[in-house]
């Protein structure tokens, strides 16, 4: 079922959340809302279930109007992220709580709980009450009882941010998986970019009322489309500099003012002024010899990933973070040359002012949106 | 052999020490306790055991034992077809109440989770009899059913009835008996069944709101069961209250008409303070205590398996 959002705005009283969401989600597709903590991605969600109610705007499934509908004549089910099973119903029960006023008979009803719960893995535990499970367990439960309705869009909030960091892992894989088999429009709310990343077919970036960004994972990654979508996604965060270009074009200096003495060269043509300069951690690589386009900072500290290291420097009272994909070993307090990325596509530049992306170097392909 | 015998010797050891660190422990526990035990002794076991002790005597005017007659106090009342009356018209009230309360209070601790205009409003007015002290509310019962004044005989002559006095009548007195003592019982019902309710996490109402669940169904299926705890906890703290009912009939009824709302309370008050026979009075109060510990007993049995705790 294809879902679309137009002009969507909500307000509480006289705070208003979000303001003038558009929005086209595909069939089938997976769809996921990130941003921080009030953000108003859940309060989108909910909106879209019909569990809160819209200010302005409308909502469409398939090009019908449902905005004035209530939840149960929406055709859809939800996972709510503190599963929201009845604990006094065993699970069986409770998958079949979500089926209860569909319009199948008593055996069909059961067909279909055993159909979900063999879906999610959990049909040897189908007479236990959601006490004796674990967080994982119950979560599944709580899938299979979205996912027994057959409804043809499912909406997940924050499903996995009660369960620890091994668990979560294996529930993205097993909401991954659900989805390429059952094939159902999937809207899916975090706030934990890695979830967002890893499991959707295009992400939707909420802040401050707006959507920041909309794209494919990648997109976001490789073009974002300002300063918030930049450092919110990915880990550790895009390291911002202050930088200023000289009059003729060619060369700029980090910080507040050019110093000729101070300077590098820019890969690429920029008018004269001020920007950020975004630089992802895995391409700020720490070099032997100092050059001319290494900047010299201090190592703050070091953390091991195993796979990883990442390096925390300070260069001119500014916080930089180096990846190195390997186990690599500096002492905390040495100087350490950084290499400044020489091609276009490792520069992220954005305004001073509002923190839009500069199309910088539309020649080498980079960025074809944003300011 | 020698390694237990020496592990048996380590283990009495350490449990002779346990027990001395526990008594050092709380010595000072007995100091806090002193004051509620001074006054539960004053008040409460005093009382209590000369109850006891009295129900076994004939007693003078002045309340002073002054034959022992065994178990005849007993005998005497079970004899009486005055208690056994009393005692019928108790039970009967005492369910008649609880259920009414409790299914009240139900009722309006779900209207006011509902999200409607002027929400707080109506919590409070729900919850105000709790400061209404007995007697206010009695003489305020009294007068709605004034026969020249009150406004329900107005209104039952509107709607055509010819017997206006319902506190001449013995089932319109025990209506009326159980009616006031709902309304001054309501507003604790109230807010121990509100907070209940709103312990309740939304998203259960929320999956059933998408499941497609009438509100009724709603709080049939869910809220019901995840309050059990709650409901069973009212059902005996109401049974107790209603039991010990008194200053309604006081003040309402006296107990009329012809004892059909002298309940036990008031029965025992009688016996005791105006007919002076406080052997009799004394028994009748065991037979009752013993009718409430066998009640709650009951309900604890059988109710309580039912009864889901998170």
């Amino acid at each position: 079922m294809s879902i679309r959002l137009a002009n969507i705005s909500k307000a509480f009283g006289n705070t208003k959340v979000l303001s003038n969401i558009s929005v086209e989600i595909e069939p089938g597709e997976f769809f996921v809302m990130v941003g921080p903590s009030g953000s108003g991605k859940s309060t989108l969600l909910r909106m879209i279930a019909g569990l809160a109610s819209v200010t302005e705007g409308r909502i469409y499934f398939n090009e019908r109007d449902v905005t004035d509908l209530p939840s149960k004549d929406r055709k859809l089910a939800m996972v709510f992220q503190n599963y929201a099973l009845l604990p006094f119903m065993n699970v069986a029960q409770n998958v079949r709580f979500g089926l209860e006023n569909q319009d199948l008979s008593d055996d069909e009803k059961t067909e279909r709980v055993e159909w979900a719960l063999n879906l999610v893995h959990m049909a040897d535990l189908s007479d236990r009450k959601p006490k004796e499970l674990s967080g994982g367990q119950q979560q599944r439960v709580s899938l299979a009882r979205a996912l027994a309705t057959k409804a043809p869009v499912v909406l997940m909030d924050e499903p996995l941010s009660n369960l620890d960091a091994q668990l979560r892992t294996e529930m993205r894989e097993e909401i991954a998986r659900l989805h390429r088999e059952i094939g159902m429009t999937l809207i899916y709310v975090t706030h934990d970019q890695v979830e967002a990343m890893t499991m959707g077919d295009r992400i939707l970036v909420l802040n401050d009322e707006k959507i920041q960004q909309l794209g494919t994972p990648l997109d976001l990654y490789n073009h974002p489309a300002n300063e918030f979508v930049a450092k919110f996604i990915g880990s550790p965060e895009m390291n911002l500099l202050p930088i200023t270009v000289n009059d003729e074009g060619d060369r700029f200096s980090i910080g507040d003012a050019f110093w000729t003495d101070n300077a590098f060269v820019l890969p690429f043509d920029l008018p004269a002024g001020s920007y950020h300069l975004g630089i992802r951690p895995e391409k700020l690589v720490p070099v032997s010899i100092a050059n001319p386009d290494t900047i010299t900072a201090k190592v703050k500290s070091l953390q091991q990933l195993g796979n990883d290291t990442l390096i925390f420097c300070d260069y001119d009272g500014q916080s930089l973070v180096s990846r190195v994909p390997e186990q690599f070993t500096v002492a905390v307090g040495a100087e350490l040359n950084l290499l400044l990325p020489a091609s276009a596509d490792e520069w992220h530049l954005f305004n001073v002012d509002d923190g839009e992306q500069i199309v910088a170097a539309p020649e080498e392909g980079a960025a074809t949106y944003g300011a | 052999m020698e390694l237990n015998k020496e592990l048996n010797k380590t283990t009495t050891d350490s449990k002779g020490n346990v027990v001395t660190k526990i008594r050092e422990n709380n010595k000072p526990a007995f100091w806090f306790l002193m004051p509620s035990l001074l006054i539960l002794t004053l008040f409460t076991f005093y009382p209590m055991i000369m109850t006891i002790y009295n129900s076994f005597f004939a007693t003078n005017i002045r309340g002073e034992s002054a034959k022992f007659v065994g178990l005849n106090n007993y005998f005497d009342i079970f004899k009486d077809p005055l208690f056994l009356k009393s005692l019928a018209g108790t039970l009967v009230y005492v369910v008649l109440f609880a259920l009414v309360t409790i299914v009240l209070g139900v009722v309006l601790a779900r209207l006011a989770t509902m999200k409607l205009r002027r929400i707080g409003w109506f919590q409070t007015a729900f919850a105000g009899t709790m400061g209404t002290s007995a007697a206010a509310a009695s003489i305020l019962w009294l007068f709605l059913f004034n026969p020249s004044v009150g406004i329900v005989s107005f209104a039952l002559k509107a709607m055509g009835v010819s017997k206006t006095n319902l506190l001449v009548d013995p089932t319109g007195a025990m209506i009326v008996i159980v009616l006031a003592s709902v309304w001054m019982a309501l507003g604790f019902a109230f807010l121990i069944l509100l907070s209940a309710f709103q312990s309740v996490p939304p998203e259960y109402y929320e999956v059933a709101d998408i499941a497609g669940w009438s509100q009724f169904k709603q709080t049939l299926k869910i809220t019901v069961p995840m309050i059990s705890p709650t409901l069973f906890f009212l059902f005996v703290v109401e049974i107790i209250d209603g039991f010990k009912m008194f200053a309604q009939i006081d003040l309402i009824t006296g107990g009329g008409p012809n004892n059909a709302t002298n309940f036990l309370a008031y029965k025992i008050y009688q016996d005791a303070f105006v007919f002076h026979n406080f052997g009799t009075a004394s028994a009748e109060s065991i037979v009752l205590t013993v009718i409430i510990a066998l009640a709650t007993w009951i309900q604890f049995h059988f109710t309580e398996r039912k009864v889901y705790y998170a």
